[in-house]
């Protein structure tokens, strides 16, 4: 019994570790002292960070493509799948089905394919590849965790404290305004925070749709990966790492308050 | 029914989305797949040319290695997903993290981190030669692909089996041990059974994400280790050649969605078995 114990504790530790190795490998190169990739480093160093923020294509990947991107994806797939969770909820029968079978649709797409699609669609249409085409593109594959998130957060929601307000002499969109959206809060808050990382992280979209000039961190990392073995690529992927790891550990802070 | 209009309304514009950038370029892979690239004529051409060794042999090992890579998912994310499920609320917040951050960070990140090890002086490359397993760099074999897809796949997994067994109520793992069952016939006999559900989307998920993989074979397979979607990536950036990369994506949608179909069947008769 004990022995089967800890044969679980160890066998779930070791594939914990070798999710993590990757992550841990990236991280510790990052801050190695030699000009190569070295794992694990014999001296530590923070010269390649300084090498990154001196690097121009990666700051400007970073600082000047997929932040804002990121950013921008965040906000549009929050209020676009706020809404389409509100309007979800309130649909049934087969409607509700159809709808439901569309929008979960994006994730279930195996992304290269994706890209493919689209990367045709707008060269047929000529329309010309820049930003504007990306975004529109994350947007698609991050509203389902909006959708997903806000869902979560509705079915904590007891119906009657809008009605309430309601009876109470609010109006509708009064009662929506001051009730159930604080409600919401945190919902709609974890649901932004993973648009934000799903655009951040993005490759897949990216590889066929970035056009010359915003190159977006993960497509710099491999286009320099194929050329050099610098150490400052390391530090960059490292970057991408810890903005998600923060945000990660955010989402589960907020969507910690929709449990309690 | 009270703001019916209303309701369709709201999710119009997420519908707009999903039809204008989902199903309308998914409809134009299928017509320009059937389409001649010279003349534009009707042509059955661009999937003939799959069945070309070269192709052939490329579209068999991507459905070989996403297949191994989801085999190996499944076995050894178990115990993962089995500590994960039942920790109290403490440590399961750590565990969970430690499945989100490799789940969120992107692949090309993660693909760094393999190839930093399987170069000719990484780590694992000089741990496989000083065992004689292989004679020299990892990078550009069927091992570092292997690897890196099982790393990739392995937090959906987790996290599939996880959910499931999560709704397994304790007392029924407990009853049995209290009638002396051992903890490995608990396993086999009450905890996977009823983990079918978890274990039927973790596979799926895995093999479609494994099956569809580009960063992973372009940054570890070299040239000898190709997989499916390097072919389509190739055909539309690098010979642009958009009815093949069409035909090629289509071959690899319907593969994908016959294992959906077979596998939600397969799932449907056991559980009409059951009951």
């Amino acid at each position: 019994m004990k022995l089967g114990r800890s044969f679980l504790y160890l066998s779930a530790g070791l594939t914990a570790l070798y999710m993590l190795l990757p992550v841990i490998v990236v991280v510790a190169t990052s801050f190695g002292g030699t000009a190569a990739y070295e794992f694990p480093p014999k001296s530590l160093s923070l010269t390649w960070f300084a090498a990154l923020f001196n690097t121009e294509i990666f700051t400007t990947s970073l600082l000047h493509v997929s932040l804002p991107l990121a950013v921008g994806v965040a906000v549009a797939s929050t209020v676009v799948g706020l809404f389409a969770a509100l309007g979800m909820a309130r649909l049934r029968g087969r409607v509700a089905d159809i709808v439901a079978l569309l929008f979960s649709a994006p994730l279930i797409f195996p992304q290269v394919l994706l890209g493919v699609a689209l990367f045709l669609f707008y060269a047929r249409l000529n329309v010309a590849l820049n930003i504007v085409s990306l975004a529109l593109a994350h947007i698609l594959i991050a509203t389902p965790y909006v959708i997903r998130s806000v869902t979560a957060g509705l079915s904590g929601i007891d119906d009657r404290l809008a009605q309430a307000a309601q009876n109470l002499g609010a109006s509708p969109i009064q009662a929506f305004c001051f009730v159930t959206l604080p409600l919401l809060k945190s919902g709609i808050l974890s649901g932004a925070v993973f648009a934000f990382i799903v655009s951040f992280s993005d490759i897949n979209l990216a590889i066929f749709l970035s056009a010359a000039g915003n190159t977006t961190l993960p497509m710099q990392i491999m286009a320099q990966m194929q050329y050099v073995s610098d150490p400052t690529i390391a530090a960059a992927a490292s970057a991408q790492i810890v903005v998600v790891s923060l945000l990660v550990i955010l989402a589960q802070r907020l969507s910690g308050k929709v449990r309690a | 029914m009270k703001g019916g209009r209303g309701s369709l309304l709201s999710v119009l514009p997420y519908a707009l989305i999903a039809g204008a950038l989902l199903v309308i370029p998914a409809l134009g892979v299928l017509q320009l797949s059937f389409q001649d690239p010279a003349t534009a004529g009707f042509t059955l051409a661009n999937y003939a040319r799959i069945l070309d060794s070269y192709y052939l042999s490329i579209i068999l090992r991507t459905v070989k290695l996403a297949l191994l890579a989801t085999m190996v998912e499944l076995a050894i994310a178990f115990p993962l997903a089995y500590v994960l499920a039942r920790a109290a609320p403490g440590p399961k917040r750590i565990l969970t993290l430690c499945v989100m951050i490799p789940l969120m960070t992107s692949v090309v990140v993660k693909s760094l981190g393999w190839y930093i090890l399987m170069t000719d002086d990484g780590l694992l490359s000089l741990v496989a030669q000083s065992l004689g397993v292989h004679d020299a760099s990892l990078s550009g074999s069927t091992f570092a692909v292997v690897v890196a897809l099982v790393e990739f796949g392995l937090p959906f997994m987790v996290l599939s089996l996880a959910t499931a067994i999560e709704k397994i109520p304790r007392n029924l793992e407990e009853a049995a041990l209290n009638l002396h069952a051992s903890p490995v016939f608990v396993f086999w006999h009450v905890v996977l059974p009823l983990s079918r559900s978890g274990i039927l989307s973790g596979f799926l998920l895995c093999f479609g994400v494994s099956a569809s993989a580009y960063v992973i074979p372009a940054m570890l397979g070299g040239t000898k280790v190709k997989m499916a979607a390097q072919v389509v990536y190739e055909d539309v950036l690098v010979a642009f050649n958009w009815p093949g990369a069409a035909a090629v994506s289509m071959v690899l949608l319907i593969a994908l969605s016959l294992i959906l179909y077979i596998s939600l069947l397969a799932g449907r008769t056991k559980n009409e078995a059951r009951s």
